[in-house]
């Protein structure tokens, strides 16, 4: 219980390090959010939209992919950015650059899939009613997207809520730098395993807010879309 | 629901992250406010490419030896390093990879292969602790009183009591290696705990397991008063520990940071470097002794 | 007439095809089967709609008359068997998304205001600016619906949707329209507004296609009823297009 005094403590008494830790943690978060975004819900509203040969095999491939572990997915783009590897030049390895890729490949295929399922619950006379009235498939996506706009908050939410709380790729993409690319959960993975658990337990606390508040705009999103 | 709140909804969502993508934006860029490297310096011109990445064992940050020294380093020099704490064998692993700009390390043998190799630029010698064997207060092995390290390994497996290794190609991890070599013992069984984890990790592992662990004592003093564990062994000069900078070959590849790696190795092994190296201390003892020949 | 002709030739793809929409009907089906998870769903030997006319699909739910409707409008698909529309094969014809437009049962508005529904649908057509303001006003004229055209298109009844559907519908520039049970579930009131929208869309000509239980509407205003049964069309004769 002391402990976890002295986490509020720490937030409260507004300690520098825990407080730009979090807040680099959120910057990578919606950067590399808004790159998963930008390929994922058009490519998700095009999979429903879509009537073409081997669709089935894309949506089961997107399924496929958003289930590959964090690690796994950390140690593929570091394969690329290394300085030996292909992307090398541009520095991106241990750098917030790094970091945001990694992250946004581990959210592209989540909002990807969480677009195609959730605008598979949108009423299906917006997409003939577009149809009827003679709209090409380019406008077509950007009406779906457009109409169905509250289960895209949600893919979207989804996507910003894995990449808050994983470590895999934050460690092993930023290399846990003090200053420059430490975030929330690789500073609890280390002080944990410090047995520091004031500054982990504090930094818990704000992961739970996190996700609570997460959860909480999915929900109004949900009612408000009835 | 009406609509006229449904297009308030997603416009005010769309608004509330704008704001705070800003937000975090502006604090995280900002930094931290109160380092040396705020301070002045009036006779340096900033480097070219002001940040250097030391990728290094875990001893060296977990002591907090970094901490103290970096923001000198970057007060005299205008370079900003950025820590990758790793085991020995990882970090010497980034430099061939040329992930790394420089390293700072402690497994001699290794360090030469590396050198011999061609992936090293140049290797300096930098300073030097011990290693000791810490354990249980009740030291249910009995280590106590042994002659020397391979004596004590060897009551250890002998009692199979609980032994933490870091099974990470660490410094430590290859000095303990060498030790139960020496000893002609094959470490296996259940007693046997390969832990894949940095330093300070490995003591907690061992204290909530009451087992017994080889760590660096610099490392040991940062944690000590977080475990109920004690030292079990130390003083043999087989326990020995020195540690080396090396700066990572440049011709590798024209990404390193040739010139912040070889500031770092000059500034390390200067007057000024190898006195703040001694300075530090941890509970009123010095932890790093510089060694570096001029 | 052939479809490769059409495509190889822009010359005379335009020739064969202003021949072919004076002379040809709205509509002309022969021997279609579409079957749906394996089950014929709709089947026809021969069904020819002529331009303006008005013509009701009648038959007990399930009997596939909004199938019929869809496959019309190239909703649907695929199919054996051949749907001319204005005289070229539905697929790939252009004048399908020009001049034909179908409206559902419960019709869906998007989001915004009713003009924006009509400007949108416009946009879809290429026409903005003072053509598409010209065009709205027309349509709101005509169809005495001015008191809609600042409400929220979400928020209007079943009624004003139905109507505000239509009227986008021939704003967008349509002279086939496809209904699907224009006056179900709604009050006398709407009914008969929708009725009068019906009526004035056959009185300028338009090609009106609708499906209804409604025996009265189709007594009202259809000239010929085609009746449904479990997926078969029976083609009855004309009803004399009593009005």
């Amino acid at each position: 219980m002391n402990a976890l005094g002295n986490a509020f403590s720490l937030l409260a008494g507004g300690e520098r390090e825990t407080w730009w830790t979090i807040a680099t943690s959120l910057r990578f978060s919606l950067w590399s959010t808004v790159f998963a975004v930008i390929p994922g819900v058009p490519l998700g509203a095009a999979l429903f939209l879509g009537r073409f040969k081997g669709k089935r095999v894309a949506v089961a491939m997107v399924n496929a992919i958003m289930a590959v572990p964090t690690v796994v997915v950390g140690l593929f783009v570091y394969s690329f950015i290394s300085r030996s590897g292909p992307l090398g030049s541009l520095n991106m390895l241990y750098a917030p650059a790094g970091v945001i890729a990694g992250q946004a490949l581990l959210a592209f295929p989540l909002v990807t899939a969480m677009s195609y399922t959730g605008l598979q619950k949108l009423d299906p006379r917006y997409n003939e009613t577009l149809l009827t009235l003679g709209a090409r498939p380019w406008r077509r996506m950007i009406a779906i997207i457009r109409e169905g706009r509250f289960v895209i908050v949600q893919a979207v939410l989804a996507g910003f809520g894995r990449v808050t709380g994983e470590v895999g790729v934050s460690m092993m993409l930023g290399g846990n730098i003090r200053w420059y690319t430490r975030t929330m959960t690789t500073t609890i993975a280390l002080d944990a395993g410090k047995g520091e658990f004031e500054r982990a337990l504090s930094l818990g606390i704000v992961l739970l807010g996190v996700a609570l508040s997460i959860n909480f705009l999915s929900h109004l999103a949900v009612r408000d879309a009835r | 629901m009406h609509l006229t709140t449904k297009r308030t909804f997603v416009r005010t969502a769309a608004l509330a992250a704008l704001l705070v993508l800003g937000a975090v934006q502006a604090f995280a860029m900002g930094g931290k406010e109160t380092s040396a490297s705020d301070v002045p310096a009036t006779n340096r011109p900033m480097p070219a490419n002001p940040r250097v990445r030391l990728a290094t064992t875990t001893s060296t940050e977990n002591s907090g030896l970094l901490a103290y020294l970096l923001p000198f380093f970057t007060e005299d020099t205008g370079y900003t390093v950025d820590v990758v704490a790793v085991g020995t064998g990882a970090a010497m692993k980034l430099g061939e990879n040329a992930d790394a700009d420089v390293l700072l390390v402690h497994a001699r043998a290794l360090e030469d292969a590396y050198m011999k190799a061609g992936h090293g630029g140049e290797r300096r010698d930098v300073m030097y602790n011990d290693f000791i064997v810490v354990g249980p207060k009740a030291d249910p092995a009995g280590l106590k009183g042994s002659p020397n390290s391979t004596t004590a390994f060897s009551r250890i497996a002998a009692a199979r009591a609980s032994f933490v290794s870091r099974g990470d190609k660490s410094g430590t991890n290859v000095k303990e290696l060498d030790i139960w070599k020496a000893a002609g013992i094959v470490p296996d069984g259940t007693w046997y705990k390969e832990a894949g984890q940095g330093m300070e990790q490995c003591i907690i592992m061992a204290d909530g397991m009451q087992a017994y662990t080889l760590t660096d004592r610099a490392t040991w003093v940062a944690v000590k008063d977080k475990t109920s564990l004690a030292i079990s062994y130390e003083g043999d000069a087989g326990l020995f520990n020195p540690y080396g900078v090396i700066t990572v070959n440049p011709a590798k590849n024209t990404a390193i940071n040739a010139f912040g790696g070889k500031a770092f190795l000059e500034w390390i092994t200067s007057e000024r470097g190898q006195k703040l190296i001694e300075s530090f201390k941890l509970g009123g003892q010095t932890m790093f002794f510089p060694n570096y020949k001029h | 007439m052939h479809a490769d002709a059409v495509r190889n030739d822009a010359v005379r793809n335009d020739a064969v095809r202003n021949d072919a929409v004076r002379n040809a009907p709205a509509f002309s089906v022969s021997r279609l089967t579409f079957r749906y998870e394996r089950k014929v769903a709709v089947s026809c030997d021969s069904l020819e709609i002529h331009r303006g006319e008005t013509v009701a699909f009648t038959g007990s739910n399930g009997s596939g008359k909004t199938t019929m409707l869809k496959l019309l409008n190239g909703l649907l698909g695929p199919y054996d068997g051949r749907i001319d529309f204005l005289g070229l094969p539905l697929a790939r014809n252009p004048l399908l998304r020009d001049r034909s437009v179908f409206v559902h049962q419960h019709p869906v508005l998007f989001s915004g205001t009713v003009k924006d529904n009509f400007e949108y649908a416009l946009r879809l057509k290429r026409v903005r600016g003072a053509e598409a303001a010209k065009r709205i006003a027309m349509t709101v004229e005509r169809f005495s619906i001015g008191p809609l055209l600042e409400r929220e298109a979400g928020r209007l009844s079943g009624g004003e949707t139905q109507r505000v559907a239509v009227a986008r519908a021939v704003a967008a520039g349509a002279d086939v329209i496809l209904l699907d049970e224009p006056t179900s579930s709604m009050d006398s009131a709407s009914g008969s507004a929708i009725r009068a929208f019906l009526l004035e869309l056959r009185r300028s000509g338009t090609t009106l296609v609708f499906s209804t239980h409604d025996a009265s509407l189709v007594l009202d205003l259809a000239g010929r009823s085609v009746r449904f049964e479990s997926g078969r069309v029976v083609d009855e004769p004309s009803t004399g297009g009593t009005l």
